[in-house]
């Protein structure tokens, strides 16, 4: 009778402990979110992944496959330009226009700018200009003769990343003339009641400058673009001859003047066109 | 060319011409800051020390002026302006110090120059300029005559000091 009993009494305290085992178990488990099954999908590759990538990543070779992808999408938030990205010359020809608007002198200027890497771009600017002041109220005529000037620097291009089409830039320039001028002059002293007459002829000065250019260059039409610049310049030397002091120094304009304006028609030559980036060949597109 | 570039370059070219209708108009007023002509300028001192001195009641004239015009007459005068002839190259100048209501005493500066043609701006204009080679004078009143600055430019400047007696 007593081995019944014991043999009950030891089932039930082994229950007991296997369900006090239990409990104590599942209160010392974390609790885990469950993975939603609208989660767990296949990620698709990117749009511009070349279909050949993707057939390498599925073959196995994973890791340089998503290296590979990782550098074309660098390239393609980043890109590069090759060195020698484009060519282009283009004519100055604000002066012209503002002297049929009544400015009294003027410059035009021929430029070629090689475009390397769509970021730095050295320029030669070689022009001519001329002028003649003859002011209503005072009493003399200066005739600045058609001399040469030069101007070399570079601009450094802020839309690197973008189609070379559009371009924001500063840059330096180095600017030098050599020039003759002309003064005829009227003179009058009202106490001795004299009056004279005098010409300065053939005065030969030369003058170096430097500029600091602020531009933007836009495309028009096909490879024909406008670009316009303002130009901080200031004298570093110029000659001052016996009888005078230039007012109109070629590539500077007049002597005093502090800031300066282009506007410009360029053509461009693109140059190792296969090169370049293929979403700026899409804009050009 | 599509509309959008049309409208584009349109607002381009009006940007253009206002900046050059600015340009024209905004580029200074066009003003000579210094003088228009170049004249020596004379400023009366003590003898001791470097005392501005107003003479009163003085009367200047140059020999050989058109008409025998006066330059000043019976003024106070502090600074003096002699113009020079650019047809010679030595001017005399009479100045007659008051020393009663009905008597003055006159002095006689006499300076020599060379006049040089010279253009100086599109501002101030042609004009000559002088360098002066030598200042002489009588005694009567005018103690001594110092060239300060021997370059005559259209630059206000002291080209000459008149020393006077201290009483």
């Amino acid at each position: 009778m007593t081995r019944p009993i014991t043999t009950i009494v030891t089932l039930m305290l082994m229950a007991l402990a296997t369900w006090a085992q239990d409990t104590i178990a599942v209160s010392q488990q974390r609790h885990i979110t469950p993975v939603r099954p609208s989660t767990n999908v296949v990620k698709q590759p990117g749009r511009d992944v070349s279909p050949e990538l993707i057939e390498q990543y599925i073959s196995g070779d994973t890791l340089a496959a998503l290296k590979k992808a990782r550098e074309d999408s660098i390239r393609r938030n980043y890109p590069r330009y090759p060195r020698l990205t484009s060519l282009w010359v283009g004519v100055n020809f604000i002066d012209p226009v503002l002297m049929a608007m009544g400015q009294d002198h003027a410059g035009v200027d021929l430029h070629a700018t090689l475009n390397m890497w769509n970021r730095l771009q050295p320029t030669l600017e070689l022009g001519l200009g001329w002028g003649k002041a003859k002011p209503d109220d005072l009493n003399f005529t200066y005739r600045a003769k058609v001399a040469p000037y030069v101007r070399v620097g570079a601009n450094y291009n802020f839309l690197f990343k973008s189609s070379p089409d559009y371009q924001a830039y500063v840059g330096l320039r180095l600017g030098a003339s050599t020039f003759k001028y002309d003064v005829d002059a009227h003179y009058y002293n009202s106490y001795w009641q004299e009056e004279q007459r005098f010409t300065l002829k053939g005065e030969r000065s030369h003058a170096l400058w430097g500029e600091v250019v602020a531009g933007l260059k836009v495309k028009i039409y096909g490879r024909w673009s406008l670009g316009w610049s303002v130009r901080w310049h200031h004298l570093f030397k110029y000659k001052s001859t016996e009888h005078s002091r230039p007012w109109y120094i070629p590539g500077y304009g007049p002597r005093g003047r502090a800031l300066g304006f282009t506007l410009s028609a360029y053509y461009t030559l693109p140059l190792s066109q296969a090169k370049w980036p293929q979403k700026a060949e899409k804009l050009k597109e | 060319m599509k509309a959008s570039d049309s409208t584009g370059l349109m607002s381009l070219c009006s940007y253009v011409l206002i900046f050059c209708s600015l340009w024209l108009t905004g580029c200074g007023d066009g003003s000579c800051n210094d003088n228009a002509s170049a004249v020596p300028l004379a400023r009366f001192y003590y003898s001791q020390g470097t005392t501005q001195v107003t003479v009163s009641d003085l009367t200047v004239s140059a020999i050989g002026a058109p008409g025998d015009t006066v330059l000043v007459d019976d003024d106070d005068v502090t600074d003096l302006h002699l113009p020079l002839r650019v047809g010679a190259t030595s001017v005399q100048w009479c100045l007659s110090f008051a020393v009663n209501d009905t008597t003055s005493v006159t002095d006689t500066v006499t300076i020599a120059y060379r006049p040089k043609e010279y253009f100086v701006s599109v501002e101030c204009g042609a004009m000559y300029h002088f360098d002066i080679t030598g200042v002489t004078h009588t005694d009567k009143v005018i103690d001594s005559v110092v060239v300060a600055q021997p370059q005559v430019t259209n630059v206000d400047q002291v080209n000459l000091r008149i020393y006077l007696p201290n009483n």
